[in-house]
């Protein structure tokens, strides 16, 4: 400042004159208190004062078109007050007498740190407020200072929507929010004034016909269309309005007027504060904040969020479509998405069928959906689908139902899906009381209802999933394109084909029902316990057999008498006992023990009990019937034996066959014929059943009974019968037919062949089998032929099959049976035989013997 | 500024007349307060060579004969009677020289036809209005000056002094408001505080020279437009 003449004001721009006071420039000096509005003046102070005597009438802090309002000391409260009194013009009017009167009891209902508070009100001498006196500036007067910062406009409008937000809570509506009508002090607090165009909601419709402009109530600029255009159809919405001219005033300077940029655009300001200011100042209210709180919050959050960003936002896709046509109350169809310009909330789609981002309807699909059949994101209903769904019938991905889910991830009662958990519950894994899981446990319960309910729940699940996704995107996609968001569009377009692909693409394999998968682990399960029992049945087996290898040991020595008889004691002991495997051990070598002297006689008894239980397993059992017919028994024992030939099992035949054959001698021809046959019919017909390579039982206990036993021609008649089991189409067998056993065990060695037998022998001595069958055929007939009819026909048909063979052993066979059966008559067969040239000395030899015998 | 709202300037001249001692020392008074603006308007019409002379010679003139005899505030503004007396004052100086030099007639200038022609004011006037705009706003800035002083508020008045023309940005404000250590929307309230005193200060200032039911508004709107 030390050269005036040299600078300029930073203001104006013009050249500071050399007398400028304090360095300041004088132009810019006055030209703030000119464009300042003069101080009114008080000319009705005395007049105040000689009215309202109780107080001491400070001021006249300001004038407005309806009254005045002075600063005051409340001298019975020592307290400034604000006194504002009805202008004495407008005293005589009813109307505005009413006006003031409201004004008084809306700021009544309003105990708020940013309403200004009304102490007292009155009508006379003239028509009063004694309201608290706010020692600041109004925010006119604090604009006029330059336009507030964001900073300090983020202090203030939070507080204006509080209080406005409190005053629409209780019903009044301020109609006159303008910056002459918020005060702010030194202590930064904010107050709202000037109630005096306030409605409140229980007034009624108003019919003003007083107002300052003669147009309107309000200042023009900050009003709302609507209170422009129609002040009765007013409502809170118009105060946000407003506040939102005061906001953009702040932040700019100007006013919002035609077609007025946003903040940003216009200085520069905060452009994330952009889109709250610009939704308050939305020409149609519906489009406006909900409440002031509303306002409030997305300003702070505006404010310390990140800049808006020009992304499209889907939710931005404000699409709604209803139906002409209602049943009751709501549209047929209701297609709703994007926000509620009114509530600023998600749009709600209600209708009979619902679609949109929350949709409620009998059948409703949405990102949130509720209805009796519902689909979407989140789903509740009573048919529900979705990737999160809650109903008495959940499908989707995650279901919640009091009856039944079929999801992937399924909670319910009844459970299915890829994660179950319910009562009864079916899947890859199911948890629950009932569960049917692929790999784990399954009950029959749970797999009876899963096979049953399962597969058309799947489908139903598959089926609502992929109809309900493309369904919804593609009325989102209509929505978008409605919006003309191509962008959108085609995302949404795009993930309508995930359901139709997916469906054609899904595999349909047959999978194994779960009743067969029960089956096949209750199979599995008994497998595993045989085995088991098995296991343990071997163990006791082998400890069984080891102490009868101790019994055999001990009871074959010749060396100690004592420990013989200790063993044979030990043996006695366990017989009479009644464990199984200790009597098993026991009795096996008891009977292996036939061939020692011993008195068998104490076994007798305990031999016959064990005969007599018939539960008894039979593999002991059977030992004790062998056993006791290697006792001195009796002829009551041989009639329980004979009991037993028609009532036993086949399998158990073989002991019964072998007592008969001690008993018998082995001769079945006289008393125990008949029996022996019995037990041989039971055996074959058995044998002839079964398939033939299974082998459950043996034969061979029944048919080594009859080793060098002679037999009846009807036994003869059915061993030959029994022979040809399994034989080809000229009747020969070999070692793994059926009839193989026959022959070899019984046919071929018993000790009376009649003519029946030895055809049949003669016939297998034709087999190409010699060491098993056919040399076994001679062999066994030697001496065993009684009839010499018979040894006659033999002779001639063993000559016949020499003839043809040429092995050494069935010849060295043939020739011993010739030995004894040939006859003179056959001299010229042998001759013709001895002459065969490539026949070997030894048996050309032994040929010649016999002929030379036979020769005259 | 012993001068108190109710005392105008009328008064102090209206004490001025006369040979008392009372009306010395308002005369004295009155010439401290207006040297600046004749000063400017001399300087202006003569040149800045004798406008200090000329200066002094036109208030030792006042201080010393009667020359504000008729002079009162019925007759209009007291900046206007300043000025006619100025220019009174430097015509009759002029042609007195002319006379001494060549006895050529300059027109008389009669300052009592001169109240109603500030609108065409030429440039002398301009610097004489202007002049008296600054010394006007110096003496409301002072006497603001010394009430906040008295009210324990110096330190507010200083810093916010170069509010009271507006010229404050956004970036001063914050960083003014953190040194006071007030929120910028209490330094905006402080500010207007201070614009509203001193508006009523230099109206008061302003109405001191003005007739009785003048308006102020319209004085200060010229003075404006001087500046």
């Amino acid at each position: 400042m030390n050269d005036p003449s040299s600078l300029s004001c930073p203001s104006c721009g013009k050249n500071l004159p050399p007398e400028a006071p304090h360095g300041l420039c004088p132009r810019c000096l006055l030209e703030g208190v000119v464009a300042e509005p003069s101080t009114p003046v008080d000319d009705s102070l005395d007049a105040v004062r000689e009215q309202f005597a109780d107080f001491e009438i400070l001021e006249l802090i300001g004038i407005g078109g309806m009254a005045r309002v002075y600063k005051a000391r409340d001298p019975l409260v020592d307290r400034i007050v604000a006194l504002k009194v009805l202008s004495p013009e407008r005293a005589v009017d009813p109307e505005w007498i009413e006006r003031f009167t409201r004004e008084a009891r809306a700021l009544a209902r309003l105990n708020h740190p940013h309403i200004v508070q009304v102490h007292r009100f009155g009508i006379s001498p003239q028509p009063h407020l004694v309201m608290e006196f706010v020692d600041g500036v109004n925010l006119r007067q604090a604009m006029q200072e330059g336009g507030l910062s964001v900073r300090e406009a983020l202090v203030i409008v939070p507080k204006l929507c509080d209080a406005l937000h409190f005053a629409h809570e209780h019903g009044v509506l301020h109609r006159d929010i303008k910056p002459e009508n918020v005060l702010v002090d030194t202590e930064g607090r904010v107050k709202v004034v000037d109630f005096g165009l306030a409605k409140l909601r229980d007034d009624g419709v108003l019919h003003f016909t007083l107002t300052q402009s003669g147009a309107r109530l309000g200042t023009l600029a900050y009003m709302a269309p609507e209170q422009v255009e129609n002040p009765s159809d007013v409502d809170h919405r118009a105060d946000i309005y407003s506040l939102g001219v005061v906001l953009y005033e702040m932040l700019t300077g100007e006013l919002p007027l035609g077609r007025f940029p946003s903040p940003s655009e216009a200085n520069g300001t905060d452009p994330r504060l952009d889109a709250v200011v610009l939704r308050t100042l939305e020409k149609k209210k519906e489009n406006r904040f909900a409440d002031a709180e509303t306002m409030r919050t997305e300003l702070e959050s505006a404010a310390e969020g990140p800049p808006p960003s020009k992304a499209e936002n889907w939710n931005e896709l404000n699409y709604e479509y209803r139906s002409r046509s209602q049943i009751g109350r709501w549209p047929l169809l209701h297609v709703a998405f994007g926000k509620n310009a009114e509530t600023g909330k998600m749009q709600h789609a209600r209708g009979m069928i619902a679609i949109g981002n929350v949709a409620t309807g009998f059948l409703s699909l949405g990102v949130f959906a509720r209805g009796l059949i519902s689909f979407g994101v989140f789903s509740v209903g009573l048919i529900s689908s979705g990737v999160l769904s809650v109903g008495v019938l959940a499908l989707g991905v995650f279901g919640l139902a009091p009856l039944c889910s079929a999801a992937v991830v399924a909670v319910a009662p009844y459970a299915f899906g890829v994660n179950a958990l319910g009562w009864i519950s079916a899947g890859v894994k199911a948890f629950g009381k009932h569960t049917a899981d692929i790999d784990g446990p399954i009950s029959l319960t749970a797999a009876t209802v899963a096979d049953r309910w399962y597969p058309s729940l799947m489908n139903l699940q598959i089926g609502s999933v992929m109809i309900g996704m493309t369904v919804f995107m593609l009325c989102a996609a209509a929505a978008a394109w409605k919006a003309s968001n191509r962008r959108v569009f085609v995302l949404y377009v795009a993930l309508s084909l995930i359901g139709p692909i997916s469906l054609m693409s899904t595999v349909r394999t047959k999978l194994p029902t779960y009743t067969e998968l029960y089956q096949k682990q209750e199979r599995e399960a008994l497998r595993r316990a045989e085995e088991k029992a098995k296991e343990v049945d071997a163990d006791k087996r082998k400890q069984s057999h080891d102490l009868a290898r101790h019994w055999i040991t001990e009871v074959s020595r010749t060396d100690d008498s004592a420990a013989k008889e200790q063993a044979i004691s030990e043996m006695l002991n366990a017989v009479r006992s009644d464990d199984p495997e200790p009597i098993y051990g026991a009795l096996s070598a008891f009977t292996s023990l036939y061939e020692i002297r011993m008195d068998r006689s104490p076994f007798r008894e305990p031999l016959r009990r064990l005969v007599g239980i018939a539960d008894l397993p039979w593999e002991i059992r059977g030992l004790a019937i062998t056993g006791l017919f290697q006792t001195r028994y009796e002829k009551d024992d041989v009639a329980t034996i004979l009991g037993l030939v028609e009532s036993e099992p086949v399998e158990h035949l073989g002991a019964i066959a072998s007592a008969l054959g001690v008993e018998s001698g082995q001769d079945f021809t006289g008393t125990y014929a008949a029996p022996m046959l019995r037990i041989l019919q039971r055996t074959f017909e058995q044998d002839r059943e079964r398939p033939q390579t299974r082998h459950p039982w043996d034969t061979r206990d029944v048919l080594r009974v009859l080793w060098g036993a002679r037999v009846t021609p009807e036994i003869e008649s059915l061993l030959v019968e029994w022979s040809v089991l399994d034989s080809d189409e000229q009747r020969q067998i070999d070692a793994a037919s059926r009839g193989y056993n026959v022959f070899y065990f019984s046919l071929s060695v018993l000790s009376n062949k009649s003519s029946i037998s030895v055809q049949r022998l003669v016939e297998l001595a034709r087999n190409a089998d010699t060491t098993n069958i056919a040399g076994r055929c001679l062999w066994g007939m030697k001496t065993t032929v009684p009839d010499p009819a018979d040894q006659r026909l033999l002779a001639s048909s063993v000559i016949d099959i020499l003839k043809e063979r040429n092995d050494g052993y069935l010849w060295r066979q043939g020739l011993g049976l010739l030995e004894l059966y040939a006859a003179p008559e056959h001299l010229p067969a042998l001759r013709a035989l001895a002459s065969l040239e490539e026949l070997p000395g030894e048996l050309r030899q032994s040929l010649g013997q016999i002929i030379a015998r036979l020769s005259p | 500024m012993s001068s108190s709202n109710r005392e105008t300037r009328w008064s102090l001249v209206t004490r001025a007349q006369g040979d008392t001692p009372d009306a010395r020392l308002a005369l004295s008074e009155l010439c401290e307060i207006y040297y600046a603006p004749v000063l400017s308007y001399i300087r202006a019409s003569s040149g800045p060579d004798e406008a200090a002379d000329l200066t002094h010679a036109f208030f030792e003139r006042i201080l010393s004969g009667d020359s504000l005899k008729g002079a009162s505030r019925e007759r209009g503004r007291f900046r206007s009677y300043l000025l006619g007396a100025a220019k009174h004052f430097l015509c009759e100086t002029r042609s007195k020289e002319q006379r001494q030099k060549r006895g050529r007639h300059f027109p008389h200038l009669d300052f009592q036809d001169e109240t109603s022609g500030d609108d065409s004011t030429p440039p002398p006037d301009a610097e004489f209005d202007r002049a008296w705009a600054c010394t006007l706003i110096d003496h409301a800035l002072h006497r603001l000056g010394d009430e906040m002083e008295r009210s324990g508020k110096a330190v507010l008045f200083q810093t916010l002094l170069p509010w009271l023309t507006g010229a404050a940005t956004h970036g001063d404000q914050a960083a003014t408001a953190a040194t006071l250590g007030l929120s910028e929307t209490a330094v905006r309230v402080q500010v207007h505080r201070m614009r509203k005193r001193f508006r009523e200060l230099i109206e008061a200032e302003v109405a001191q020279t003005l007739e009785a039911d003048a308006d102020p508004v319209a004085e200060l709107r010229h003075l404006l437009s001087a500046c």
